[in-house]
């Protein structure tokens, strides 16, 4: 039968598999990928030296939207980290909080109009939270009390299944190490490196390319049925209590939205402009900057360009010191 | 049950333990049957009727033609055992593209008739299998075959698990001699564990990774730049050939380590130089199955230039029109077919044996650039965006702008890294006779080093979407 030769072939084929499922984790932690900008904000947050005043959550928009060190000069010193990275929306933000550490005095998160209004895609994927759990991160009874056992299920998951679905690093790094040498309109650096103003996007996109975005990326009838949903309205107030007990202030951010995007009628604006003033009178310090940036602000569909982000800091700096 | 899941190892491996403790060929080739009935029962128990009708309407017929003298009643054994077969294959293939051309053709004269499309479940493997219950009965009708000497030796062949579902189409009279060999036994040879791990790696890390890409392209084809399309075309040769020629190495390694053998499907067929080589070398069981039961029962080349040419379009619109019921598959099967004539026709076969390797070259890349436009036509099934595809690629439009496409985020460079690996393992095995042979020859530690990485390879490029192998469908 020749099982000799099948139990030869059966050892190193499964020795090569078992190797490199345990050697994710390293693979992962040295490749490098887009989502290596979690490890520098883990670890930031991790530096219990010398805290910030002031710490910033949110996804690319406010990557681009707010100057960290522009921020700290206009407000006379005060220590501003911009944390955000690519596609953080709420519920991944909520992960880091458990790490901001004691002597922050503000905790601001960004959002998006559109994630109050369909506030089910806060959740963040299996992918998200395996690049969690590959950095170390582990969430601790606090968060499981704000997010709720679901959201935090894959945690739970066993070792080995986690090391498994990670099985695509490889690829993924092949991905985005050849495209760091071939898109330089990004500045992909500062992902790994920049904590006051880790911008990536750097040129505004060709006309075409732009009006294509701002086509493929206006959401029919979103601006007319807007809405803030009362489970955003619940999350967020349970976010600010936790806070709250740390002794940290919370608030949040509603990103500028393109005027370009064809649904931004001008009665949208009027409308989402009303809903969240009334947010903001009686539930929580909600900031809006929905209407403060021009179409020629933005490098795409909802980046802001320097200018953009200049006009952003500063707003956002009257908003939160005066 | 697809060869590369957990479930079908665990069913080999007990396949394998009941057999090493049965004694005697009946007992396996009983458990055999059984075993491969389960296997096909896994995906739907109610289509196995299909294939136990169709093992026992051409089991007695070709038992009643064997005895049969009077020729009239031979032939209509024959037209029985036909007419059982491709009406299986009529209506659970056909039915629903011919209603619906019907209807279309009402539409255009002005007719709207209330018509319905049944909900018609395409049974796994039907192609494959009514080829091989044909092929036997036309092979007892011309005298060239002896029937089964046992129900149950016929139903493994027409069942046999390794090849039930996509192939290679065995002839009776290749497999039915091996059920009487005595001295095939279960043998786990270095060669048919070779083979089953180099149709996993063709499968899983050049097939499935490349498909990827070739989705996302192929999806959108009007927002890439020629070369893009180009990039995705290639690919999508290398991932239909790796797929389906993966699963075939898969079936022939199996079968190899049940102790019977197959015949070869594919023999590099992209190095092909004239499309009659291609077809020498592309699936080889159907491309021989069509040569002998249907371009020589239409006459062949014995009628006449014209009758001849009449014969090859059809044989390809009929191979076409066989791997699906669509449009694209007669359009790419008419390609073939326009080729092969005009090959004929200026009779190239012949005289490029004296052509210089430089003019050979120029053939060979004709060739290729051809296969590529006829996959073009396989694959979209969309007209729009077949038409699309193939504008891009025929009109190059000479642009090399890839930024701001999301490339980044369609695999694209590990794609051009695998595709550049398959292209120099490709040739390297083109110039060495075979990687699996080139492989047997080296020492225990190389081998055991190249199984090891293998091993790391299969782990990290592993989609994390299961696909099925794409000859399914057929």
């Amino acid at each position: 039968m020749h099982i000799r030769n099948l139990i030869f072939f059966l050892v190193f084929v499964t020795c090569g598999v078992l190797i490199a499922m345990f050697s994710v984790p390293s693979i992962h932690n040295q490749l490098g990928s887009d989502f290596v900008r979690t490890e520098l904000i883990l670890k930031t947050l991790k530096d219990k030296e010398s805290p910030p005043d002031l710490v910033l959550f949110g996804n690319s928009i406010l990557m681009n939207g707010i100057d960290g060190q522009l921020l700290s000069k206009i407000s006379g010193g005060t220590k501003v980290y911009n944390l955000s990275s690519s596609g953080q929306n709420l519920y991944e933000s909520s992960l880091y909080y458990q790490e901001v550490p004691a002597g922050v005095k503000m905790v601001v998160q960004f959002v998006q109009a559109e994630l109050l209004s369909d506030f089910p895609k806060n959740r963040f994927d299996d992918r998200v939270a395996r690049n969690f759990y590959l950095y170390g991160y582990r969430p601790r009874p606090e968060t499981y009390r704000l997010l709720g056992d679901s959201l935090l299920n894959y945690f739970k998951e066993p070792f080995y299944e986690i090391y498994a679905d990670s099985r695509a690093i490889v690829s993924t790094s092949i991905n985005q190490s050849f495209r760091r040498v071939l898109r330089k309109d990004l500045n992909l650096r500062a992902l790994a490196t920049e904590i006051y103003y880790p911008y990536t996007y750097t040129t505004r996109l060709d006309s075409a390319t732009y009006f294509r975005r701002i086509q493929v990326n206006s959401p029919p009838e979103l601006m007319t049925t807007y809405q803030v949903s009362p489970e955003a309205v619940a999350v967020l107030n349970k976010m600010k209590d936790y806070f709250s007990d740390r002794g940290i202030e919370y608030k949040v951010v509603v990103f500028p939205i393109n005027p370009d995007l064809s649904n931004f009628s001008d009665r949208y604006k009027s409308e989402a402009e009303n809903i969240l003033t009334n947010l903001t009178t009686t539930k929580f310090d909600l900031i809006s900057m929905i209407n403060l940036l021009n179409a020629d602000e933005f490098i795409d569909h909802v980046h802001p360009t320097p200018e953009g982000a200049k006009k952003m800091t500063q707003a956002f700096a009257e908003k939160i010191y005066r | 049950m697809l060869f590369h899941t957990f479930e079908f190892l665990i069913f080999f491996i007990v396949l394998i333990v009941i057999l090493s403790f049965s004694a005697g060929m009946t007992w396996k080739k009983w458990v055999l049957l059984v075993a491969s009935c389960i296997f096909y029962m896994w995906w739907n128990p109610a289509f196995i009727l299909l294939i136990f009708f169709s093992i026992g309407v051409d089991y007695y017929l070709g038992e009643a033609l064997f005895k049969e003298e009077n020729q009239a009643k031979r032939k209509l054994y024959l037209v029985l055992s036909m007419c059982s077969n491709l009406g299986l294959l009529a209506f659970f293939k056909y039915f629903n593209f011919f209603s619906d051309n019907c209807l279309w053709i009402l539409q255009l004269f002005g007719y709207e008739p209330s018509w319905t499309s049944l909900n018609i479940i395409l049974p796994v493997g039907i192609s494959f299998y009514t080829f091989q219950t044909m092929s036997y009965t036309i092979d007892i009708y011309r005298k060239k075959l002896k029937p089964a000497e046992s129900l149950l030796d016929f139903s493994l062949f027409v069942s046999f698990f390794p090849q039930l579902v996509a192939g290679p189409i065995i002839r009776a009279r290749d497999f039915l001699p091996q059920l009487k060999d005595k001295s095939r036994k279960i043998a786990f040879s270095t060669e048919s564990l070779l083979l089953v791990t180099k149709g996993l790696v063709k499968k899983i890390i050049i097939a499935d990774n490349l498909g990827i890409f070739v989705d996302a392209i192929y999806a959108t084809p009007d927002i890439y730049p020629s070369f893009i399309i180009w990039i995705a075309t290639i690919c999508f040769s290398i991932q239909i050939y790796c797929d389906f020629s993966g699963y075939t190495d898969i079936a022939i390694g199996l079968a190899k380590m049940l102790g019977y053998d197959f015949p070869l499907n594919f023999n590099k067929p992209y190095f092909a130089i004239t499309p009659s080589d291609f077809w020498r070398r592309w699936h080889i069981s159907l491309s021989s199955w069509l040569k002998d039961y249907l371009y020589i029962s239409l006459g062949g080349n014995r009628g006449g230039t014209l009758l001849t040419y009449r014969n090859l379009m059809l044989t390809m619109l009929l191979g076409g029109l066989w791997h699906g019921a669509s449009w694209n598959f007669v359009a790419w099967g008419f390609l073939h077919g326009l080729i092969l004539v005009i090959y004929r026709w200026f009779d190239i076969d012949k005289k490029i044996a004296s052509w210089n390797n430089g003019y050979k070259f120029v053939s060979f890349l004709i060739m290729q650039y051809w296969v590529l436009i006829t996959w073009i036509t396989f694959r979209q099934t969309d007209a729009s965006l077949m038409l699309a595809t193939l504008n891009k690629f025929l009109f190059v439009d000479l642009s090399l702008k890839i930024q701001n496409i999301g490339l980044g985020n369609l695999s694209f460079f590990s794609t051009l890294l695998i595709l550049g690996g398959f292209l120099a393992v490709h040739t390297f095995s083109y110039f060495t006779g075979g990687i699996e042979y080139f492989l047997e020859r080296q020492a225990k530690w190389k081998l055991a080093i190249i199984l090891f990485l293998t091993g790391s390879m299969l782990f990290f490029f592993w989609p994390t979407q299961e696909s099925p192998f794409i000859y399914f469908q057929f």
